[in-house]
């Protein structure tokens, strides 16, 4: 049997290094810590655990003549490699900022990158810092009005390998400042490469700073500061200070419509929470390298608030327009961040999505394939037009007349009807509420029967019937609105145990569990024709519409032996929760992430 | 120091492996969790208190780890060099490291380490509602990859632990 003291008779033989224990002990009576200059973001570095291990002994630091002028490399240089190719001999040519870049994209895709980033930067010459181990050199700057990325070497002085490097990883940081703002490097690392090469003796590294100011890099009087951390210094050592005036290209912010809706949806918890909404983003910018979005400044108690999560593991595309011929080309965002500043009574908020290709926007339009009517009517559902994808770029929110079931619920101690998410959680943040809207646009189409009783919101009393017998129905009703969102509906209780109504076997367990449920065990794929259902303590009973390909009603009934069901109590009696899951599906029926999960909490007489 | 490293420094070891599956981070993590501890000036009600402020303070940082470009971009995965006693139990440890990380943490924490889900809530400052879902999720996925029950016998794993 696979269970779980299988996992821990395994993790039980996960041994820590008894070695590390000295060392540990040896620092914090020295309290010789390195700590790495964090960004006071969430999601800032986490570097400093990295550097606690590297050897704190001696050691010097050499900083370098810096901002010299760039140097291609020389020409005799190129021509002693008789065996280059022409097009080798070009890409040598090229600026580092240039070269750098390109490879950047092509370790990121796996497909070679000639976008041309001829006048997106500057090379560096000479700017470096030292110990006896490693050599860390900035090599050049490469960017735009709204993100920049600047490339260093890290050198292995005394032939260390790719573990060592990762241990203690001399690195370089940046920031760019001015006008009141400060952006801090938001990550940084080696450009991808699967086999640890070293080029030329050295490390091809990377790191990025995204503007969070709202006013751009080159044409605000900003500066550029490069700082060198390496193993043996406590701190990190400016190397560069450059003012920003290398890059003439402008992308001004725009608050036409067609992006300035954009939210993202990340994963927190028990499901997705939409990000970018409240306040909502007005402005933005397309950028060869990525898009930048900006809210409206907004008024704050806080003098000092940052936070900022990135994209995570989600990924969606956003569609251009060939000027030329009207095509349509899609551009995939895997990476990014999104998050506020508050200084001063005032905030703002920010989202960078980053491209993984460069896009060239002389030939693509930066008109969104996002449909206006959303930006121009934002309170309404979404147009059904969308795309597969447009369920992460537009905000939907509750109509006024939806039924919502966690809207509609209850103060626990009064049991008073109350409105507002906010009324019933107080303490919820502005995403948490965002996601309680996008809830509240589905929930239209859901209803739950106990007992041929509807019931409209968390905390409502049920009663099992004579027999002790809960009859529990879910009824999914789409209607036309959103037969083109490829929306399915995947009941999910919980499939925890074997005894699928075995119910808080263990302590905080409030969840019932019921045999998982998955629409594609039930739906011939080919024929859309309902399958018998083969799980034995479920009866479930589909009427698939044929007309509504993708977007069919359903109706899901169990019947839930209260008998079975230990209940745990709850300070209002005996709780009991279901989670239905939402998923988005392609039109192939794959499925494709949860996008929300509803939680009916029920108690019961 | 001696005493609360050797009391916490498994488990705080053990978890920064649940986070990053990485000796090498796991170690570093480690470190820093304890510098932390030793350096922090905090005086504790009670053990409780001390292990909810270790334990809090490793998923942080682990936490960030996960979250750095760093990590992201250069990390390779690594096994863990566990000689297994039986392919199920290989097959079971590499279902539970191939769940996203925070699935795999709750899943480490709830049934490994024997926290409830209050007190997990408390150490990654979510709701209960939050960890019993993300406990739901990470059950689902592991039943999907196994194939079968991932059996919930919390009790007797950490009783047949404890021995």
């Amino acid at each position: 049997m696979k269970r779980i003291q299988q996992y821990c008779s395994a993790m039980d033989k996960l041994r820590h290094d008894p070695a590390c224990k000295q060392e540990v002990l040896n620092m914090a009576q020295q309290k010789h810590i390195h700590v790495t200059k964090r960004s006071g973001k969430i999601a800032g570095t986490a570097i400093a655990a990295a550097l606690l291990a590297a050897n704190v002994g001696g050691g010097y630091l050499l900083l370098h003549g810096r901002n010299q002028a760039l140097n291609p490399p020389a020409a005799t240089e190129i021509e002693s490699e008789i065996e280059l190719s022409a097009a080798t001999e070009e890409a040598a040519a090229l600026p580092c900022y240039v070269d750098r870049m390109q490879e950047y994209y092509t370790a990121l895709t796996g497909e070679p990158c000639d976008f041309d980033f001829t006048g997106f930067g500057r090379d560096f010459e000479g700017v470096s810092a030292e110990d006896e181990d490693w050599r860390v050199e900035l090599k050049a700057v490469t960017g735009c009005d709204w993100v920049l990325y600047y490339f260093y070497d890290v050198t292995p002085l005394k032939g260390q390998n790719w573990e060592q490097f990762q241990h203690e990883f001399p690195r370089m940081t940046a920031e760019v400042f001015g006008g009141g703002w400060t952006d801090h490097f938001e990550g940084y690392g080696t450009i991808p490469d699967a086999e640890h090469t070293l080029e030329d003796g050295a490390w091809h590294c990377y790191g990025r700073v995204i503007n969070t100011s709202g006013t751009p890099f080159f044409r605000a009087d900003k500066t550029m500061c490069v700082r060198a951390a390496i193993p043996t210094s406590d701190t990190d050592t400016e190397a560069a200070r450059e003012p920003l005036d290398f890059v003439s290209t402008e992308y001004p912010l725009t608050e036409e419509t067609g992006f300035n809706n954009f939210f993202h949806e990340v994963y927190i918890g028990k499901g997705a929470l939409k990000l970018g909404m409240d306040p909502k983003m007005t402005r933005y910018a397309v950028t060869p390298f990525g898009m930048i979005f900006f809210s409206d400044s907004y008024e704050t108690g806080n003098d000092q608030n940052n936070s900022y999560t990135d994209f995570g593991e989600q990924s969606f595309d956003i569609t251009f327009t060939s000027i030329a011929d009207g095509t349509a080309t899609k551009v995939a965002v895997k990476d990014g961040i999104i998050g506020y500043r508050e200084s001063a009574g005032t905030g703002i908020e920010y989202s960078f999505a980053a491209f993984e290709r460069p896009l060239d926007l002389t030939k693509f339009t930066p008109e969104a394939n996002v449909q206006t009517a959303e930006a121009e009517t934002p309170e309404t559902e979404p147009a059904a037009e969308e795309s597969e994808n447009d369920f992460f770029a537009v905000p939907r929110k509750a109509p006024a007349d939806v039924p919502c079931v966690v809207y509609s619920a209850r103060d626990t101690q009064n049991g008073e009807p109350i409105d507002s998410i906010a009324d019933y959680y107080p303490e919820t943040t502005l995403e948490e509420r965002a996601q309680f809207e996008q809830v509240a646009v589905y929930s239209r189409y859901v209803k739950l029967l106990v007992n041929g009783k509807e019931l409209k919101g968390i905390g409502e009393e049920i009663s099992p019937d004579e027999n002790n017998m809960l009859n529990v129905t879910f009824a999914w009703t789409p209607d036309e609105s959103v037969k083109n969102q490829n929306i399915s509906i995947d009941i999910l209780p919980d499939p925890i145990f074997a005894d699928p109504l075995v119910y808080g076997k263990s302590e905080g367990e409030n969840i019932v569990s019921i045999e998982p449920y998955q629409f594609k065990d039930y739906v011939d794929p080919e024929t859309n024709e309902v399958i018998p259902p083969s799980l034995p303590d479920a009866i479930a009973a589909f009427t698939p519409d044929p007309t509504a390909e993708n977007c069919v009603p359903m109706r899901y009934s169990i019947q839930i032996d209260m008998s079975q069901v230990n209940l745990t109590e709850s300070p209002r009696g005996k709780q009991l929760t279901f989670l239905v899951d939402y998923h988005a599906a392609d039109t192939s029926g794959s499925k494709k992430d949860v996008i929300f999960c509803q939680e009916f909490i029920l108690m019961v007489k | 120091m001696e005493q609360i490293y050797d009391k916490y420094h498994e488990s705080v070891y053990r978890l920064a492996y649940a986070y990053t599956k990485n000796r090498a981070d796991a170690e570093d993590l480690t470190s820093e969790v304890f510098l932390k501890r030793f350096t922090c000036g905090k005086s504790f009600e009670s053990e409780s208190h001390e292990t909810a402020w270790i334990m809090r303070v490793t998923i942080n940082l682990a936490k960030d780890l996960l979250r750095s470009f760093r990590y992201r971009f250069t990390v390779p995965l690594e096994d863990a060099n566990i000689i297994f006693e039986s392919p199920e139990e290989s097959e079971v440890w590499h279902a539970v490291m191939n769940l996203p990380a925070k699935y795999r943490s709750v899943i480490h924490l709830y049934y490994y380490e024997g926290y409830s889900v209050t007190e997990i809530a408390k150490m990654n400052g979510k709701s209960e509602t939050a960890i019993q879902t993300q406990l739901y999720r990470a059950r689902k996925l592991l039943k999907h990859a196994l194939g079968e029950e991932f059996t919930d016998e919390k009790n007797s794993a950490i009783l047949q632990r404890n021995g």
